[in-house]
């Protein structure tokens, strides 16, 4: 599903180039559940981003499902956004201004889903995250747990092939990050969910089915975690 | 997606209240003097406009000659023999009628009484203005020397009532007239206003002097309506030495100007329009663009400095599958529903400031609601200031880095955008200035 070949990142300042990311090749297959870890620095979200193709490599060739992805105009990238790819942040990044139940329906907007279908996948996410009592509230009256679900619901809700998560749970409790967690392996089990996912901690990598490490934007280790 | 997006744009209008608040005060401000000053603009474009056949009304105009034969002056003030002259000898008029100056005159009726503008008038008057007769026909109500016409108003000044038919009113002490006739009140924006018409025969039975046919004495205004395929340049070729042929030691001839031009192109230099009251119009014009130029510059400013605030939400919606079009859509619409409330906001500005504006310039403005042009005029502004001020914060928020936005790592002292906003600013305050300039010399 994804090939990196040779993928690099730097910054050119007054002729030194700083790498975030070099020689970074890898394939990761359908189904797969990717942790990339790392210490700070280590250019885990440049390459989650590059993936998200939120991000330019300097150098390299992606190839996202079997497209050339490297430089990618916007319209064909947004098409990739709507039908592919669900991305779920650290941070939540729910719109402020939108009910629960509008944030879970904004992709299918943008993806012009007919109304009739759009009301009954809001309605199956609301029922299947528990939070059919909470639609109508605005995210601030939301715990980060809750805003991190109804996050992975909006994910959800376009049908992607793909999750990327940046450090989905590094701003929730434990026992919140176990749910998130639970649910991600679920997710990928149960429905062949692709997810590659930037974590700082190794019980979280534990849910997954491999593990890269990155150090100074080199992959260092590629493991397949123990079942 | 419409109304999520119309709900979301009233929401984000609510939850950060001080910034649309100051939004829409700042262009409704604006909105206002523009409204105020279009108000104007089409109330002096209107003059003399009002009339089914004003596009044939014409006024005769003198150049007067020098001896070295230049022009010395052009004026309209006309002898008593041009009307019926123009009429019997030039096929291309249709209709001629002598108007005099309006004074105020005594007018009496029982024992109430009071001074009125009035003017007489040639009895045809009414087949140049058509006038909106309540009672009474316009055919013959000035052909009997003992009539009067009176505006409703005058009407219920002097009568208390409208229903005025028949009824005696005293002119002058010197003359008892029958009213034959009651119009509607007139437009402010006529060059021949009047409260009052008298015949022209009352005119001449009353004094001496006008009734004598003469080629040199200039002192009535005489009103043409040409026929609708007249070709009044070639008219006023053959007007040409007309005079001359009467009256050999004349130095003048007669020329029609269109009555609708006579407010604004008022003024002859050489006895060519030279000007007039259009260079105020147009001054106004450039000022009311100015002024809404302003309001739009400051609700583009705040828009872009409260970037910071939306960066977020555009970043997600761009990983959530928003389309560049459909947020620059979103900004636009919320530029245009902010811009709603101004022009709403601007109209209760005007409608409480008209009476206080009209009477520092003496006129009588009004919005008329029952004008579809009216309405287009409001819509227009709102949709070009809306989609204006609207433009650029869109095309500026929606090309943000989806990846910066959502690190919160956008750098905003950077780069063509503040640059572009410093111009804008100082675009503005250059305006400004000018503008303060301008009172401040006016003033003294």
């Amino acid at each position: 599903m994804i090939e990196l070949q040779n993928i690099e990142k730097y910054y050119s300042n007054k002729g030194v180039k700083s790498y975030i990311l070099r020689h970074v090749s890898t394939t990761i297959n359908e189904g797969e559940f990717v942790s990339i870890m790392g210490p700070s620095g280590a250019g885990k979200s440049t390459l989650l981003n590059i993936l998200g193709m939120l991000e330019e490599p300097t150098y390299g060739v992606y190839n996202f499902m079997g497209e050339d992805v490297t430089s990618l105009n916007e319209r064909k990238r947004i098409e990739l956004y709507r039908n592919h790819i669900g991305f779920v942040f650290q941070a939540y990044h729910l719109i402020d201004e939108m009910t629960v139940a509008e944030n879970i329906e904004a992709p299918l907007l943008y993806k012009k889903i007919a109304s009739s279908e759009r009301k009954s996948r809001v309605a199956d996410m609301l029922d299947r995250f528990n939070m059919v009592g909470k639609k109508d509230l605005f995210p601030n009256q939301l715990s980060g747990g809750q805003q991190q679900l109804v996050g992975i619901a909006r994910a959800l809700a376009a049908q992607p092939s793909i999750i990327l998560a940046d450090e989905p749970t590094g701003n929730l409790q434990s026992a919140q990050a176990l749910q998130i967690m639970e649910l991600f392996k679920k997710l990928n089990q149960e429905e062949g969910i692709t997810i590659i996912q930037v974590t700082h901690s190794e019980v979280n990598a534990q849910y997954g089915t491999r593990v890269l490490h990155l150090l100074d934007g080199v992959i260092k280790e590629d493991l397949v975690t123990e079942k | 997606m419409f109304r999520l997006n119309f709900k979301i744009a009233f929401r984000s209008l609510m939850r950060y209240k001080a910034i649309s608040i100051i939004n829409i005060a700042g262009l409704a401000l604006g909105l206002s003097s523009c409204f105020l000053l279009l108000l104007y603009i089409s109330y002096e474009r209107g003059y003399d406009r009002q009339f089914s056949d004003s596009d044939r009304l014409y006024q005769v105009m003198i150049n007067l000659y020098d001896t070295d034969g230049s022009i010395l002056r052009t004026i309209d003030q006309t002898q008593n023999v041009v009307a019926g002259t123009l009429k019997s000898d030039f096929p291309e008029v249709e209709e001629s009628a002598r108007l005099t100056g309006s004074y105020a005159r005594l007018l009496k009726a029982g024992d109430n009484s009071l001074k009125l503008q009035s003017r007489y008038a040639d009895a045809n008057i009414f087949a140049l203005f058509d006038y909106t007769f309540l009672s009474g026909n316009p055919a013959n109500a000035l052909t009997d020397p003992n009539s009067i016409v009176l505006t409703e108003t005058a009407a219920e000044q002097l009568f208390g009532t409208k229903n005025v038919l028949n009824k005696s009113v005293k002119f002058e002490d010197q003359a008892s007239l029958k009213v034959t006739g009651v119009i509607k009140d007139l437009p402010a924006n006529l060059s021949y206003n009047f409260q009052v018409l008298t015949p022209w025969k009352l005119f001449e039975n009353l004094n001496e002097w006008p009734k004598t046919p003469a080629w040199g004495n200039h002192d009535f205004n005489t009103l043409v309506k040409v026929k609708s395929n007249a070709d009044v340049a070639s008219l006023n070729n053959k007007l040409k030495g007309l005079v001359k042929r009467n009256l050999p030691r004349a130095k003048e001839d007669l020329f029609l100007y269109p009555l609708s031009d006579l407010h604004l192109h008022g003024s002859f230099v050489n006895g060519q329009p030279g000007g007039g009251r259009i260079q105020q119009i147009k001054l106004l014009i450039g000022l009311s663009i100015g002024i809404l130029l302003i309001a739009c510059i400051n609700f583009i400013n705040l828009a872009t400095a409260n970037a910071q605030k939306r960066a977020k939400e555009i970043g997600v919606k761009k990983t959530i599958g928003a389309s560049r079009f459909s947020l620059m859509f979103q900004f636009i619409l919320e530029s245009v529903i902010l811009t709603t409330v101004s022009v709403l906001v601007s109209v209760i500005v005007v409608e409480f400031s008209l009476p206080w504006f009209n009477s520092l310039l003496g006129i009588q403005l009004s919005i008329d609601y029952f004008n579809p042009l009216t309405w287009l005029l409001l819509f227009g502004v709102l949709i070009a200031t809306g989609v204006l001020a609207g433009s650029y914060p869109a095309a500026y928020l929606s090309g943000m880095n989806a990846v910066k936005s959502l690190k919160n790592d956008l750098n905003f002292k950077q780069g063509f955008n503040l640059s572009f906003r410093q111009l804008l600013v100082i675009g503005q305050f250059v305006f400004a200035f000018v503008l303060i300039m301008a009172t401040v010399t006016i003033y003294k």
